[in-house]
């Protein structure tokens, strides 16, 4: 459903929206329509007809007259009792902040920032907000303080009414609301500075739409929104203003740009300082922006570039020409960043091709003509970076699958943008692609982007909040609700406007909050030992040594006084880790009361009868060891209480069981522990009470390699007889897939597959379906591997540490010369992993490897256990220090 | 000096200060920013430049990279700044002729910088500065500019610029320091002495290894020990009675303790302690003028002997088996170094790198040395041109480019001095590319010192003033190139009467934490310290020879981790040992020389503390196992 209109002989490649609301299916049956009801009031309007209708009621007058009396009082009630102006709202807070730009600044990343509020990362829709008559918001919320400044739109065929409301962030109330001077459906976005809010006014099919200038102060204190001043243009405006000191700028559809004073003039009219003319600067739909006294904005059809102008008289001071249409530029750092393609909110390339074709057919343009213009209309988006200083194109990027139609958001050295291919890509500010999120929808607007994570929304109803490191998805909503808005990020919660559905406040500030869990080997299937999102710093370096010898001199130095036996597990600043220590074998937990930087204290030994080999696995309650290697008589499992290392309880554990154990959770507590406890399968425990734990299943596997993967009610093992997946209810066996060859790892879930290592390389199964598995050939592969986001990592047998594109089955990184018997550990996009006398740094984004610590036989010694990594410490056994923690280096 | 020569010296002092800029030490590029980001590094030799500055230049050696031309042309008017060019050619007539080439299209991690960008530019190092050179046709280079904000990146020698190179190029963990990374922490107020303070110096009185603070003062010199919580005065418990305008602390009776050699002003006494600990009094004087006083060791069975540094011929007093002193001159004959200005201290040590400690006289125009043939003895003097300067002055040796040779530095009332050790008695003034020091430091200071302070192992130098400007400690970003630590100077101002200046000042672990911190006499005769403020745990090497040392020293001591050595240092008894913070853990090797002996070393690890090593304990251990 579309206005688009062709211009002299061009298809209108726009980037903005041209919409209609619902009646376009009346419209074939209008004629009649009026005619029926034409005659039926001609014919009610005839004499003889009225007089007999004034009798009729007349005799019926004791029901006619107290239906029309409760008729007109629902009527009245209506307007009287249903309150419709402002409701309970909260005192105005932070009203001397601004948002004076398009998704809150230069940077677009749409976020209040500077807050203590962690970022939303849970919860559903909070509140929405409508009027009642009003309840689709296609522009980006502005935020200042406690207010939530949005216009609105409602236009549909016989009806074209806008508002713009100042919304009380923290109720959903309205505080006031515009709706004056016949104010019409807008796509703009306000921006507040001060007393002032200036929006633009319309959608693109309105010819003369208008900016609008509110007095912010005076709405609040009447409840209503109070115009400043008003300035019509002549063409349609769904730009968004920037507010530069006294003036705000905007661009003016095909009447250019307009920069008109905050301060009305003496009469109370709006005053124009300067106007750059739309026949040299048309279709401006983009946002403009001022940064460092310079404005900028880009162009749309017919010349398309990226403008830089003096913001005091419009002087243009330079231009980037460009192949597309731009959308709103972002700037940091002394670099604009725009996205530009073909397409807009209704019509993709595809379309529009079409569209060019039918019309260029219509007047008689050669095949050969067609072809070419058609060439310039392919799908696709790229995104330049133009360096500011030297007005020239630093890089240009170009593989996104479709146009953009939101601006960037720029958060430190990365870029995030969407796309109509459904994709939020994330680059670096050198250009380099580093990651995307399929959002399996169009996003049809920017990101927003706070302190830990980044918000899409999709042109269907979704919001995802993504990790801005790895992409990885913490949290979604589903509105079912269609929306061309652009999320903003504030005080804990997103607030976003929908296509029908109003507008919304939603999720709650962090995480939902679980149990702490430490779920086995690592921190569980798939996982590399590195559990709290920290990154791995640039360098490392010895920090301290729990149990090494005290000898200094290293010449008589002798082994370490305490041999670490089992990677450590940590639960907050504790570690608990499988330790021999003067002939006693135990667990040892170690507390490094909130400083990793300080070496920690030994809060408890647990004795135990046989080496503690395995990982731990912990709760904020519990701790899990199994006692004994395989082949060892008198193994058990024990639970004992982590503060008190008081025992629990203990289960034994068959003499050539792997002993291998998984805990998982369910309703934000730990509630189960899978363990390979006998040689032919596993068994399923509850451990949700404090009590001995009941025994829910036994399932009949076959020997298994590693500890179970468990994904939802999925558990799947690798064993023998092939892969395994079993119903965590029930402990039923649902497939089996044979291995060409035995399984060398343990099972691994990554999105909808689970991997494995065998002599062939990585193979990897639907979880599902059982179809042909997808294949990383890159050889026989040890210990274990790492599944995050898209990538797998291992380390074959032949040293190579290999990462891979899980979705592609292909290998992106081959890294030589690796301790095949220490994994990496993965954070984010950087590996940190063992090689000859050092632990090496090697980042995926630009695929540079470096030196990160020296770690020799001599000192801190040899590597006994696979590292962790918490709060960027990475800790590990060796033979000659104990535990060795490597703080980061300083200035790293 | 005349007025004219006068006014050469000041033209060319401004035009050394101008030249060598005010270069802030710059974070985003450093030396290995510079080396990392290069596509070529070669040295060339200037052959000639002709009359319209064309430099015609040998490319000697491709360091890094490719680079196929053999010569290169340098059109050094090419740039808008034609005195840039001139300046060049000046440079280059005085005799710099080699330099280093850095080719790369170079970018800074901050805002601000150099030539940078995508388009490749030429670094060239030469005479201590950079020119910024274009591509020019063929092998040509056009110069742009005289670049003095690239002196932040390095400011020093083009020598030392290559050895940088080479460091970083070899060495994956590389560090070039941007700044000093620490600081003092809280002062601690540790006396007040009336009347004038000469100086003060750490001691090891009890051979424990740690450092008790020395003040010598014109009523009476002080010790003060840490008893852990506060400093006492212990002079009295020590039956310290001295009052030294000179001293010297050694074994000169081969107790098994070092007693105090003292220099009053009037007569020189050698204050020999009771074993309990307290002074027994004078033992023995002499007269005459005394300008400094050290010890060596004279092969006298472990009892050091005491150099005086006089007017003439230093003085050399040793202890006969009796316990009596005898004197004699280092050397007889006509004095030679009666033209070479007011006559200062001597040092002894290994000057000329053969194992044998030597003695350098120092006066204000020159220096004798003193070549030693033979432990404790010396062959005739030798002239060189290695002067103090004038008025009040200190003397310190360093080897401050970690190259196994000691270097001198030399600070006075009209100018420093940085002597380069070039090897083979051979010393030459660097003092202009040394970095900050060349710039910051201001004439006037009466006292210098060597430390490796700020956990690197790199040998900084301390500068105290006499003239009411406060200390300066400079920390080394290695290869002889100093920083400014700016901070420190701005920690001592929370003493408002330290405004005022100070009489002496040194560093030294007087608190026993395993840091150096710096002890300061004001001049309204406080004295205060401020320890190194340490955030975990202190760490690093301090060596040390014991009080029964069968050896006086100095002995040579190096300390190296990995490759990287951390420079030569002399060690003497009496001495607090030589202290290496370390930032870093890790084994580090030590080894030493006694003077004509061989090369011992020892294998350390640094964990979480500081490890001791007493070397004539080490020595004697493997003397045993012989």
């Amino acid at each position: 459903m579309d206005f688009l209109s062709a211009t002299d002989g061009t298809a209108t490649v726009g980037v903005v929206p041209i919409l209609v609301g619902p009646a376009q299916a009346l419209l074939a049956a209008l004629p009649g329509i009026l005619v029926a009801l034409g005659t039926l009031i001609v014919t009610m309007f005839k004499p003889t007809t009225m007089k007999r209708l004034a009798q009729l009621l007349w005799s019926q007058k004791l029901i006619v007259i107290p239906i029309v009396l409760v008729v007109a009082g629902l009527i009245y009630g209506w307007e009287v009792l249903v309150p419709h102006g402002p409701g309970k709202v909260s005192a105005l807070v932070g009203g001397d902040k601004s948002w004076a730009a398009y998704r809150g600044g230069a940077d677009r990343r749409a976020s209040v920032s500077g807050q203590s509020v962690e970022d939303p990362a849970h919860g559903k829709v909070n509140w929405s907000f409508s009027d009642g008559k009003i309840n689709t918001f296609y522009c980006a919320p502005a935020v200042v303080g406690n207010r939530i400044y949005v216009s609105a739109a409602r236009y549909e065929y016989f009806s074209d009414v806008g508002a713009i409301y100042s919304i009380d962030a923290d109720t959903g109330k309205m505080v006031w609301a515009f709706q004056g001077d016949k104010y019409r459906s807008t796509f703009s976005s306000p921006a507040v500075s001060g007393k002032y809010l200036v929006v633009g006014e319309g959608l693109h099919e309105t010819m003369d739409s208008r900016v609008f200038c509110l007095d912010i102060e005076q709405s609040e204190k009447k409840h209503q929104g109070v115009k400043l001043w008003d300035y019509r243009t002549t063409s349609h405006m769904e730009s968004s203003p920037c507010i530069d000191k006294d003036r705000a700028i905007i661009g003016a559809g095909d009447d250019g740009v307009l920069c008109l004073a905050l301060a009305p003039d003496k009469d109370g009219k709006a005053r124009k300082l300067w106007q750059l003319p739309g026949k040299d600067f048309p279709d401006c739909e983009s946002a403009p922006l001022v940064v460092d006294g310079k404005l900028y904005f880009g162009l749309g059809r017919e010349r398309h570039a990226i403008c830089c102008v003096d913001p005091k008289d419009g002087r243009l001071l330079w231009e980037v020409p460009t192949p597309f249409p731009t959308d709103s530029p972002a700037i940091a750092g002394g670099k604009l960043y725009v996205g530009m393609g073909v397409g807009d909110f209704v019509n993709d390339a595809a379309k529009l091709r079409g569209l060019k074709q039918e019309e260029m057919k219509k007047n008689g343009k050669s095949p050969a003509e067609i072809e070419a213009a058609l060439a310039e209309l392919k799908t696709g988006g790229e995104v330049w970076c133009i360096d500011l200083a030297k007005h020239t194109v630093d890089w240009k990027y170009k593989e996104i699958g479709d146009t953009m139609l939101g601006p960037p958001a720029v958060d430190g050295e990365r870029v995030y943008l969407g796309s109509r291919d459904g994709n939020l890509y994330c680059l670096s500010t050198s250009g380099q692609f580093i990651r995307k999120f399929n959002a399996h929808g169009p996003i049809d607007a920017g990101p927003a982007v706070g302190n830990k994570y980044v918000y899409v929304l999709t042109g269907n109803g979704v919001l995802y909040g993504l990790d801005k490191i790895t992409l990885a998805a913490v949290w979604n909503v589903n509105f079912n609700c269609p929306s061309f808005s652009s999320p903003t990020v504030a005080d804990g919660h997103v607030y976003l406007g929908t296509n029908g559905g109003g507008l919304l406040c939603v999720g709650e500030p962090g995480v939902e909050k679980t149990e702490a869990i430490w779920a086995g080997a690592l921190g569980g299937a798939g996982k590399s030992g590195a559990m709290d999102g920290s990154l791995v710093p640039t360098g490392g370096t010895y920090g301290w040594g729990v149990g090494s010898s005290d000898e200094e001199d290293s010449e008589t130095a002798s082994a370490s006084a305490v041999v670490v036996q089992s990677p450590a597990a940590c639960i907050g600043d504790t570690f608990y880790v499988g330790v021999q220590e003067s002939g006693l074998c135990g667990v040892a937990a170690l507390s490094c009361s909130g400083n990793l930087d300080r070496k920690p204290e030994q809060r408890w030994f647990a004795a135990t009868k046989l080496p503690v080999t395995i990982s731990p696995a912990a709760t904020e309650r519990f701790v899990f060891f199994a006692e004994g290697r395989v082949g060892d008589k008198g193994r058990a499992l024990r639970c004992v209480d982590r503060k008190t290392k008081a025992n629990v309880w203990s289960r034994a554990i068959a003499d050539e069981a792997t002993g291998e154990f998984v805990i998982t959770a369910e309703k934000l507590v730990a509630d189960r522990l899978i363990i390979a406890d006998t040689a032919t399968g596993l068994t399923c425990l509850d451990i949700s009470g404090a009590k001995e734990p009941k025994e829910l299943w036994k399932a009949e596997t076959g020997s298994s390699v590693g500890a179970p993967a468990v994904s939802g009610d999925l558990v799947v093992v690798a064993a023998i007889q092939g892969l395994q997946a079993i119903d965590r209810a029930n402990g039923k066996i649902l497939w089996t897939e044979k291995l060409p060859s035995p399984p060398l790892t343990g099972a691994v879930i990554l999105g909808d597959r689970v991997w494995v290592g065998t002599a062939e390389g990585l193979r990897g199964y639907s979880l599902v379906q059982g179809e042909a598995p997808r294949v990383v050939d890159c050889g026989p592969v040890t210990g274990r591997i790492i599944a995050d986001g898209e990538r797998l990592v291992c380390v074959t047998a032949s040293g190579e540490l290999i990462v891979a594109d899980a979705e592609k089955g292909t290998i992106a990184a081959r890294l030589p010369g690796v301790n095949t018997s220490v994994g990496p550990i993965l954070a984010g996009d950087t590996l940190l992993y063992a090689a000859k006398d050092s632990l090496v740094r090697y980042d995926l984004r630009t695929k540079q490897g470096a030196l990160w610590a020296k770690v020799t036989a001599t000192f801190p010694g040899l590597l006994t256990t696979p590292m962790i990594m918490v709060d960027s410490h990475v800790l590990f056994g060796t033979d000659k220090s104990g535990l060795v923690c490597m703080k980061p280096k300083k200035g790293s | 000096m005349s007025m004219i020569r006068k006014l050469v010296v000041s033209v060319a002092l401004v035009a050394l200060v101008c030249s060598s800029a005010w270069a802030f030490i710059n974070p985003n590029f450093t030396p290995i920013d510079l080396v990392k980001q290069s596509d070529v590094i070669v040295t060339v030799e200037i052959k000639n430049v002709d009359k319209d500055g064309l430099v015609t230049a040998t490319v000697t050696k491709v360091i890094q990279g490719k680079f196929e031309d053999k010569e290169i042309k340098i059109d050094l008017m090419a740039g808008v700044a034609e005195a840039d060019g001139k300046a060049v050619i000046d440079r280059i007539n005085d005799g710099n002729k080699v330099g280093v080439l850095f080719v790369g299209a170079f970018h800074e991690g901050g805002d601000g910088g150099a030539a940078g960008g995508n388009e490749a530019k030429g670094f060239l190092h030469l005479a201590g500065m950079w020119e910024i050179l274009s591509k020019g046709k063929g092998n040509g280079w056009d110069m742009e500019k005289t670049d003095d904000h690239m002196l932040g990146t390095w400011s020093g020698g083009t020598d030392m610029l290559l050895r940088v190179i080479d460091y970083v190029r070899s060495d994956p963990e590389a560090t070039v320091p941007v700044r000093e990374g620490m600081e003092w922490g809280k002062e601690i107020q540790v006396g007040k002495i009336e009347g004038k303070i000469y100086a003060t110096a750490g001691i090891d009185l009890e051979g424990k290894g740690k450092a008790d603070l020395f003040v010598a003062a014109e009523k009476g010199d002080h010790l003060f020990r840490w008893n852990g919580k506060a400093f006492e005065d212990i002079s009295e418990k020590v039956g310290l009675k001295s009052k030294s305008q000179q001293f010297a602390w050694g074994d000169f009776y081969g107790e098994g303790r070092p007693v105090l050699a003292s220099w009053d002003g009037k007569a020189l006494a050698i204050f020999r302690t009771g074993k309990d600990g307290t002074a027994v009094g004078t033992v023995s004087s002499i007269s005459g003028s005394c300008l400094g006083l050290t010890t060596f060791d004279g092969g006298n069975k472990g009892r050091a002997t005491l150099l005086v540094s006089t007017n003439g011929w230093p003085v050399v007093i040793s202890t006969a088996s009796d316990g009596n002193l005898q004197t004699k001159p280092l050397a007889t004959g006509e004095f030679p170094g009666k033209d070479l200005g007011a006559a200062g201290e001597s040092v002894v040590a290994d000057l000329d790198g053969d194992a044998v400690p030597d003695v350098m006289q120092f006066f204000s125009r020159g220096a004798l040395f003193y070549k030693g043939t033979k432990p404790g003895e010396f062959a005739a003097p030798v002239k060189m041109g290695v002067g103090l300067g004038e008025g009040r002055h200190g003397v310190c040796v360093g080897d401050w480019e970690a190259s196994g040779l000691l270097d001198i530095f030399t600070c006075a009332e009209n100018r420093n001095h940085l002597w380069h050790n070039m090897g083979g008695g051979k010393f030459a003034e660097e003092i202009g590319k040394s970095g900050s020091v060349s710039y910051i430091a201001k004439p006037g200071a009466t006292f210098c010192q060597t430390v490796a302070f700020n956990g690197d192992g790199r040998q900084g130098l301390l500068m105290v003033y006499g003239n009411g400007m406060g200390p300066q400690v400079y920390f080394n970003r290695g290869f002889r190139s100093f920083g400014l630590c700016r901070s420190l100077e701005k920690q001592l101002s929370v003493l408002k009467q330290a405004d005022a200046g100070e009489q002496a000042g040194c560093l030294g672990d007087f608190s026993g934490e395993g840091a150096l911190g710096q002890a300061l006499a004001l001049v309204n005769g406080e004295i205060w310290f401020f320890p190194q403020k340490i955030e975990e745990t202190a760490r690093g090497v301090v060596v040390s020879l014991s009080p029964a040392s069968p050896n006086a020293g100095p002995v040579m001591v190096w300390v190296a981790r990995d490759k990287r050595s951390f420079g030569v240092a002399p060690l003497r008894v009496g001495e607090p040992g030589l202290l290496y913070s370390l930032i870093e853990a890790g084994p580090v090797t030590v080894k030493w020389q006694f003077p004509g002996g061989e090369v011992q070393q020892k294998e350390v690890t640094v964990k979480d503390k500081v490890v001791r090593v007493v070397i004539d304990k080490v020595a004697a251990k493997a003397a045993e196992k012989k």
